[in-house]
């Protein structure tokens, strides 16, 4: 026999939205390991919100305007680093088509 | 030929007495042979690199040498897409899919003369959805070399078990949260996860924006810098590649500063503790070894809710529409569910965390070459089992969350055996755009040790 699970409102009310969204194409079996996991999620979230961080704390993730400057292609005969935005140019990942 | 360095590769191929063709061939031969028998490949391309073969031999011939790479053949991991064969990234739902052009590590690397002859298998969508046992790929369970119960690590599976058998000289791997470290630990092998930036990641699947990296897997950290000589560099196509320049240098170097971890072996297997122990007093022939204490901060926590918000978000469509119920592995087709329940704040507050993880870390490193510590806390898990993972927050791995979460770079190579018969490692993590301080010092302690001459017999 396993444990009861103690009650965890906070935990319980993200799990519903992952039920409600989800619910259909999940077994009961799956829906109880996915309430798990989200419990875990939630206490993984509990130590991360007490750290006090100041006002100047940015995420640590660059974002600048996009504007977009043609050409896009890469030219190797008239590349000039020192003038070139790679903010300008479109994601790592997309090629010269998506993926299907 | 087999298990040779390409640094002794290169200088047969330079001389002449070794042809691009035979190598090639060698690799060819064995990936169709062995390959299967370890489930490491996707696609063999053979065409494609006798073709790149044959013309490294006439380029050599014609006095025209590129490097140390011309002529070597590698593996790729199948989410570096390639015009020339399909790109699966290791999942059933995308087993069908082709790119009409190539990753730039691909392209950097033909560039540098190096022979593309195979697609190397992985774990499906490189593990971010939650995997926690060996099958999680619709090519099968990487087999170890090693032992044939055994796995080879993930998610650059087919990336390890292929150097470690032999198959190719060296392979590229990916690693978002241990997927190079991982392998090159449980196989006995050199892997090299570079600064995050450092490499392009064009054509690379995403998994989490903010935490990919590209990275060589070979039989030393000196091979591993020669590839990364010709992977590393800024790109147009990748905004966050870095424009630092960067070269290999092999130069000897002979006083190093290392730091470990407070109770870094907490949690480890007592032979991987037992040869860290030992790597230790090798390391104290180098130089000087302190014990230090980090920060207390939730490194683990901060890093694995990047991750897991990052990759769910990244396979939004395939994780709506029902898709992820053609994965492999049962877990992956329903643990990204779960992901829609972390809070926006919850992640912001994780990349505001990042950033004092950063500053700190770094503080620390600041003061050394190196922190030092065990590869991986066990031998490789046994195929057929759930293994712990701390993506999964079954185990610890602070050394993890704080090198992928900082995007910093570290190698990992050989430092023994466990009770299973299985290699262990020791893994050398710097500050960021570190590569050449960190590879100096596990090319010294290979310089010190013999681990890395030692290979499997099986197979």
């Amino acid at each position: 026999m396993s444990e009861p699970v103690k009650p965890d409102p906070e935990a319980d009310a993200l799990f519903e939205i992952v039920r409600q969204r989800y619910g259909d194409r999940l077994t009961l079996e799956q829906l109880e390991e996915l309430r798990k996991i989200v419990r875990a999620q939630v206490e993984a979230a509990r130590t991360i919100r007490p750290v006090r961080l100041t006002n100047a704390d940015e995420p640590m993730q660059r974002f600048a305007p996009y504007r977009e400057e043609p050409p896009l292609t890469f030219d190797p005969l008239t590349f000039d680093p020192l003038t070139f935005d790679p903010l300008t140019l479109p994601s790592p990942q997309r090629g010269e088509r998506d993926a299907p | 030929m087999i298990f040779t360095p390409v640094r002794e590769l290169a200088g047969l191929v330079r001389a002449r007495k070794v042809s691009p063709v035979e190598l090639a061939e060698l690799s060819l031969d064995r990936l169709e042979r062995l390959g299967p028998k370890y489930n490491a490949v996707v696609t063999v391309m053979r065409e494609h690199g006798l073709t790149q073969a044959r013309r490294a031999e006439g380029e050599i011939a014609a006095g025209d040498y590129r490097g140390p790479l011309h002529g070597i053949p590698y593996g790729a991991k199948d989410l570096l897409a390639t015009a020339g064969a399909p790109t699966t990234w290791g999942a059933a739902p995308y087993k069908d899919q082709r790119f009409d052009f190539d990753a730039t590590v691909i392209r950097k690397l033909e560039e540098a003369g190096a022979v593309l002859v195979a697609k190397l298998a992985m774990i499906e969508l490189a593990g971010g959805m939650g995997y926690r046992q060996p099958t999680a790929s619709f090519t099968g369970p990487c087999i170890n070399p090693w032992d044939a119960n055994a796995w080879t690590g993930g998610s650059s599976s087919g990336s390890g078990a292929a150097v470690a058998a032999g198959l190719v000289p060296f392979a590229i791997g990916s690693e978002t949260w241990g997927s190079i470290l991982s392998p090159a630990g449980y196989c006995g092998l050199a892997g090299l996860r570079p600064t995050y930036g450092r490499v392009s990641r064009h054509g690379a699947m995403a998994l989490c924006w903010t935490l990919d990296k590209l990275g060589p897997l070979a039989q030393t950290a000196d091979d591993c810098g020669l590839v990364l000589d010709a992977m590393a560099g800024s790109d147009p196509k990748d905004p966050t590649a870095s424009d630092r320049p960067y070269r290999y240098d092999a130069a000897d170097r002979k006083e190093f500063s290392f730091g470990v971890i407070t109770n870094v072996t907490d949690g480890c297997e007592d032979a991987v503790a037992e040869n860290f122990a030992r790597s230790l007093g090798v390391l104290r022939k180098m130089g000087t070894v302190e014990e230090v204490t980090l920060p207390d901060l939730p490194y683990e926590q901060i890093t694995r809710t990047i991750l897991q918000v990052e990759a769910a978000s990244a396979f939004e469509d395939l994780i709506e529409s029902g898709g992820i119920a053609g994965l492999t592995a049962p877990e992956d087709r329903t643990t990204p569910y779960a992901r829609d329940a972390i809070l926006a704040k919850d992640y912001l507050k994780a990349m505001r965390l990042r950033g004092v993880m950063a500053r700190e870390i770094d503080r620390v490193l600041g003061r050394f070459d190196a922190l030092v510590a065990p590869g991986r806390i066990n031998e490789a898990p046994v195929l057929g089992q759930e293994f712990r993972s701390a993506i999964s927050a079954t185990a610890k791995d602070v050394m993890g969350a704080v090198g992928n979460g900082a995007g910093l770079p570290a190698v990992c190579v050989p430092n023994g055996f466990g009770a299973r018969g299985l290699p262990t490692g020791i893994q050398f993590m710097g500050r960021a755009w570190e590569e050449n301080t960190i590879l100096a010092a596990a090319r010294v302690y290979q310089s010190l040790t013999d681990w890395h001459t030692r290979h499997p017999k099986f197979g």
